[in-house]
């Protein structure tokens, strides 16, 4: 992978698994590293060719490390087996405790709006910590489970619990949840992203699955929340299925990537229901994942996820962290045909995989048209002149009124910028 | 490891002779090094190099970390704790005892031999209980609420003493105004005692060695935040009719362990069956004592808080091979109580000490 020009390896990586990568949410560059060996660290990630990556700053932790986040350029915060939040400076290196949980912290965020760190831990609470306080530690709010992931877009938390819990707060109303439900994926959480925009939340368990769901409780927009396989793979006829260990949502395109303990990534539009790209496979499984604060970049997370247990560990490879170049994949699907004055909010163009019922199902209803796209064959032809042929004798047959048909041909090779032609000029007559 | 360290700073740093390449072990091996070597007068001695201001005498004779006086011990945790803006009392109160546990459950049998040989200590009849576990607490306070202030301890009288035979007495020593040759001897060359480093009796849960005399005081160190006492309640335990058997008799083949394994990488969903039920006990046989769920979190162990939201996965209708297939616990759950990564969790209201990675300080920081 590493020969590939768009991507590039950080140094000294660390010596055991990684729990979290989170970005600056100011530099591009900047990206925080947590991990089992009990570190947390910082590089600058640099540029091929032009630059060197350096590893900025390192700080070390009394027992593994899970949670990490940035608050601003400068602060940061670190959370894991210990039980205490802490809070990191990272231009001095200096460590500070603000505070700790009855048992290890599994997740954390933090809302620049209203300068608060929310931190989730399996003691089966969350708590705000405010760093310039006295007492740091605001309030504490138990949940039914434990927390194993919690996100945050706006003034909405969404806190994934063990039991396949979901909890959406207002962060300004903390004392009831706004929502309480129950993942629509039958297996274990395994992580969890809001939507930039701020819409809803895609989530993923360790069945290779995602689930794309929205914070309005009406029905029309309940209707729109879907679950689609992926990260898993059919060998002699027995499917393997791997967890899906990190999502991230690409900051201004509302795209978002996968990445799965079969050590593939893939990048969906979650509008149009379609993968966008999946890249080659890594060496290993993925533990984690973070777009950087401008969107042109992805950082991977290579490390073994503890899968198989201690079994696992005895040939886990050490950690390695890519920094992948974003190119187009990353784009919006509709992007052309917004351009050719297609409103995209009300309609866009979505790929049927196939003509099975639960891939049909993923299709938004109503359907306006379908473009159907095949190469022409002799036998085709020949039962399309017998088919003209009897209608001309016999009269079309009674159809549909609002059904419009309309027939096109393109002799030439296929290939995508054919294809991409054929869609415009569908587009033209929808 | 750190002790060695230790050891080595102090003679480079402190205990080195400035006039030949000789280096010390302790304040008092410099100044009678320096006395018959360079016959200097005792009161032409140089200060001690690098030390703190007020610390550069040879009054306090310190070896690694044995011999530092108990309220420089107490001042000194007083300072982190509010340094680290942790609560009062947080580093200072005794810290959560944690001796080395052999991760092996007890055996009944010898459960039974340890309480029968600390009745033998404390000189009670076998047939009434007493509480073993209530002594040691009141007198703690001597020595963590030790003077804030740097007083040089007056001489002879070693500082560290009193308190902590208090803080840790085995049952049946009397306190110590009963020593019979009364306090140590002064001028003793290393303090007899270390607060917080105590010489620890044997943990609990050690077997017993044939023909022990006391066994393991039972009032002394309790597994982190006491959760497990070796011992069950006494009155369920005294077993009128069950004869002792001797102490460290090696249990009876077949007796299963009335404890789950140590560190339960076990299917977590099948929950721990006590298995004393039928172990081969004679008579009515004392009941093994259940297990609340904390007490198997602090081993290691991985319990459901709220076993009515316990999840099953369901079945696949095709050949699929899940590579994750706990419902209950997450890969970082399991992760964590691997003894490689595993850490005890701190006892509610204790938090964490300071970080191990935070850069080292000037001695001068430390004031």
């Amino acid at each position: 992978m590493s020969d590939d020009q768009s991507t590039l390896t950080l140094p000294s990586p660390p010596f055991d698994s990684i729990s979290a990568l989170r970005y600056s949410p100011t530099n591009p560059d900047h990206l925080l590293v947590s991990s089992w060996d009990t570190s947390v660290r910082l590089y600058e990630v640099g540029e091929k060719g032009v630059r060197e990556s350096e590893a900025k700053a390192k700080f070390d932790h009394r027992a593994p490390v899970l949670a990490c986040t940035f608050s601003d350029a400068t602060h940061a915060f670190s959370g894991g087996l210990d039980t205490s939040v802490r809070e990191l400076d990272l231009a001095t290196e200096n460590i500070r405790n603000l505070g700790a949980h009855n048992d290890s912290i599994s997740t954390m965020a933090y809302s620049c709006d209203s300068n608060v760190l929310i931190t989730g831990s399996w003691d089966r609470t969350l708590r705000f910590w405010d760093s310039r306080a006295t007492s740091p530690q605001q309030s504490s709010y138990e949940t039914p489970e434990r927390v194993y992931q919690l996100d945050l877009v706006n003034n909405t938390l969404v806190v994934a619990l063990a039991s396949r819990l979901f909890h959406i707060y207002d962060i300004r109303k903390m004392d009831t949840p706004a929502q309480q439900r129950e993942s629509s994926l039958k297996y274990m959480t395994r992580s969890l992203a809001c939507m930039p925009d701020g819409q809803g939340y895609a989530t993923a368990s360790v069945e290779g699955r995602i689930a794309v769901e929205y914070f309005d409780p009406s029905p029309a927009a309940q209707e729109k929340k879907y679950a689609f396989k992926c990260h898993r793979q059919t060998i002699d006829d027995v499917d393997h299925v791997w967890p899906v260990n990190a999502l991230a949502f690409h900051p201004t395109y509302n795209t978002f990537a996968s990445a799965g303990s079969d050590a593939t990534v893939s990048i969906w539009d979650h509008k149009v229901k379609k993968r966008l790209r999946q890249y080659p496979k890594f060496s290993n499984p993925i533990s984690s994942l973070a777009f950087n604060c401008d969107g042109t970049k992805l950082a991977v997370a290579i490390s073994y996820t503890w899968d198989e247990g201690e079994a696992g560990l005895k040939t886990a490879e050490r950690p390695t962290v890519l920094v992948k170049k974003l190119g187009d994949e990353i784009k919006v699907l509709n992007a052309w045909s917004s351009k050719a004055g297609l409103v995209t909010a009300r309609a866009g163009f979505e790929d049927v995989y196939g003509l099975d019922d639960e891939l049909l199902g993923l299709v938004t209803q109503p359907v306006k048209a379908v473009l159907l796209l095949f190469p022409i064959t002799e036998a085709l032809e020949t039962k399309r002149e017998a088919e003209d042929a009897r209608l001309r004798e016999e009269g079309q047959p009674l159809l549909d009124p609002t059904v419009l048909w309309i027939k096109q041909t393109v002799r030439v090779a296929f290939n995508v910028s054919n294809l991409t032609k054929l869609r415009r000029t569908g587009a033209m007559h929808v | 490891m750190a002790k060695k360290k230790n050891k080595q700073h102090q003679k480079a740093k402190h205990f080195k002779c400035n006039m030949c390449p000789r280096r010390l072990n302790t304040a008092g091996g410099l100044a009678v090094h320096i006395q018959q070597v360079h016959k200097l007068e005792p009161e032409n001695l140089p200060r001690i190099e690098n030390a703190l201001p007020g610390r550069d005498g040879y009054e306090v004779e310190i070896f690694g970390m044995v011999g530092i006086p108990a309220p420089d011990v107490a001042d000194y945790k007083r300072r982190k704790e509010i340094e680290l803006g942790l609560s009062a009392g947080s580093i200072s109160q005794p810290p959560p005892k944690r001796p080395k546990i052999d991760n092996r459950p007890l055996t009944e049998e010898e459960l039974r031999a340890q309480l029968e040989a600390h009745k033998a200590l404390m000189g009670v009849s076998s047939s009434s209980g007493t509480e073993p576990s209530s002594q040691g607490e009141g007198s703690s306070a001597a020595v963590y609420g030790a003077p804030q202030a740097y007083a040089p301890p007056p001489p002879g009288i070693p500082v560290g003493a009193p308190a902590p035979i208090g803080m840790m007495p085995p049952p049946g020593i009397p306190p110590p105004g009963f020593f019979p040759g009364g306090p140590p001897p002064p001028g003793a060359f290393l303090p007899p005692f270390m607060p917080g480093f105590p010489p620890g009796p044997p943990p609990p849960g050690f077997p017993l060695p044939p023909g022990f005399p006391g066994g393991p005081p039972p009032g002394g160190p309790l597994p982190p935040g006491g959760l497990r006492s070796p011992f069950p309640p006494p009155p369920q335990f005294v077993p009128a009719s069950v004869p002792a058997p001797a102490p460290g008799q090696a249990p009876p083949p077949g007796v299963g362990s009335p404890f789950p394994p140590p560190l339960g990488l076990a299917p977590p969903r099948a929950p721990p069956t006590p298995t004393s039920q039928q172990t081969p006990t004679p008579g009515p046989g004392p009941q093994t004592p259940e297990l609340p769920q904390g007490q198997q979190k602090a081993e290691g162990q991985l319990v459901l808080p709220n076993p009515a939201l316990a999840q099953t996965n369901p079945s696949f209708k095709k050949a699929t091979v899940l590579k994750y297939d706990d419902a209950n616990f997450s890969p970082e759950e399991r992760r964590a109580i691997h003894p490689k990564y595993y850490i005890p969790k701190p006892v509610e209201g204790v938090a964490a000490d300071a970080s191990r990675g935070t850069k080292r300080k000037k001695a001068e920081d430390f004031l």
